[in-house]
């Protein structure tokens, strides 16, 4: 069987073990996956952990795969119930909120590339995901950041469109207050 | 600042960008973590850990609650319970947003909205649930006893009873629940009183 050239063909072969496919499929995906899990967690360090996790938890499971929706939305799915459980364990949250504090002057220096320009507006809107509640940032990421309607989130979050919207409509009422000009 | 221009600023914060030696080194790490593990398609069953003893118990009482609840309700009128949950775990995050200050959860066919007290003044009471609905278009409030909402064009002082009925009191009408009728000359009217249904 030859290497095959689409998404559909990649998943095929990735089911088989195909290592070639599976990294065709990471390639594909990982700015994707990366973004989200940094908008979620305010950390590339943690955001690198988590891509790795959803990628290696659709792997697992990519048998599961019906091909009903989307493989973007599916994956992306994956990777935000990761980075709702990384939420769920209080402690890590709260030790990387203060690391978030501790660290917020130096985002843009380092290992990242940031122009200065961007730099503080980054830290500015990162630092404001960071303060929502987990389920409420979900919600902003998905909607604004991924271009889900309010019913393709609900069905990502497992939760209905009316929560999807209150916890939107709540999101961007501390937001709007938080990074007024 | 509008929901656009919010977005907007939403998004002009870039995630920052890892080297590009990264990028190319990442497919090669979840191949290679992969080849470690478990494979492909065989983690999830093995992942998955031992159902703990206590859930059996949880789901035991979970299930003699839900059958007691259920033979409890048997009599009263039916408004699907997951519909009242719903609006009752929805009030709950919305109170917990923002404490005393919600006066209803309003939503009719224009979308959900939220009515909040300019103070956090809203008195803590039983939180109820009304709709109304005339011909195909339908309102429903969730509310607090002793607020006063709008429904079909008419201010209404919303009350609670100690049995668990809902009075609604206006200037020209007064309806309960216990009696049922109609509120409005062409509209049907449903009340509860959430934690007491729940």
């Amino acid at each position: 069987m030859g290497f095959e050239h689409d998404e559909a063909g990649w998943i095929r072969q990735g089911r088989a073990g195909d290592p070639e496919a599976l990294g065709a499929l990471v390639e594909r995906y990982q700015r994707m996956v990366h973004a989200l899990t940094f908008r979620m967690t305010g950390s590339m360090a943690d955001a690198e952990d988590l891509a790795q996790e959803a990628f290696l938890q659709a792997f697992r499971r990519l048998d599961t795969f019906r091909g009903e929706a989307r493989f973007s939305s599916w994956l992306c799915q994956i990777a935000i119930n990761a980075c709702l459980n990384w939420s769920k364990r209080e402690k890590r949250r709260d030790e990387v909120q203060r690391l978030w504090a501790e660290n917020e002057a130096t985002l843009g220096e380092g290992d990242v590339e940031l122009t200065e320009a961007e730099a503080p507006n980054t830290r500015r809107v990162t630092a404001g995901l960071m303060r929502l509640p987990a389920k409420q940032r979900a919600a902003v990421v998905l909607t604004v950041y991924e271009g889900l309607s309010h019913a393709q989130a609900a069905q990502t979050l497992g939760c209905s469109e009316t929560t999807v919207s209150w916890r939107l409509f709540a999101a961007r009422a501390k937001l709007r207050r938080w990074l007024k000009p | 600042m509008n929901n656009s221009e919010l977005d907007q600023i939403l998004k002009s914060a870039r995630v920052p960008e890892p080297p590009a030696e990264y990028w190319r080194e990442f497919p090669g790490t979840i191949v290679r973590r992969l080849r470690q593990g478990d494979g492909v398609g065989s983690a999830e069953p093995r992942r998955r850990p031992a159902l703990p003893f206590w859930s059996l118990g949880l789901a035991t009482a979970c299930l003699v609650i839900g059958c007691a609840v259920g033979l409890w309700l048997a009599g009263r009128p039916s408004v699907p319970n997951d519909l009242l949950a719903q609006n009752l775990a929805l009030l709950r995050e919305v109170s917990a947003m923002f404490p005393n200050s919600v006066r209803a959860v309003v939503a009719d066919e224009s979308g959900v909205r939220l009515v909040l007290s300019d103070q956090p003044d809203v008195p803590a009471s039983s939180p109820l649930w009304i709709r109304v609905c005339q011909g195909n278009r339908c309102q429903s409030v969730i509310t607090f006893s002793g607020q006063t909402v709008e429904l079909s064009g008419i201010q209404l002082e919303v009350l609670a009873d100690a049995e668990g009925h809902v009075l609604l009191v206006g200037e020209h009408v007064v309806w309960s629940s216990a009696e049922g009728g109609r509120l409005f000359a062409d509209g049907k009217v449903e009340a509860h009183v959430l934690e007491v249904v729940l």
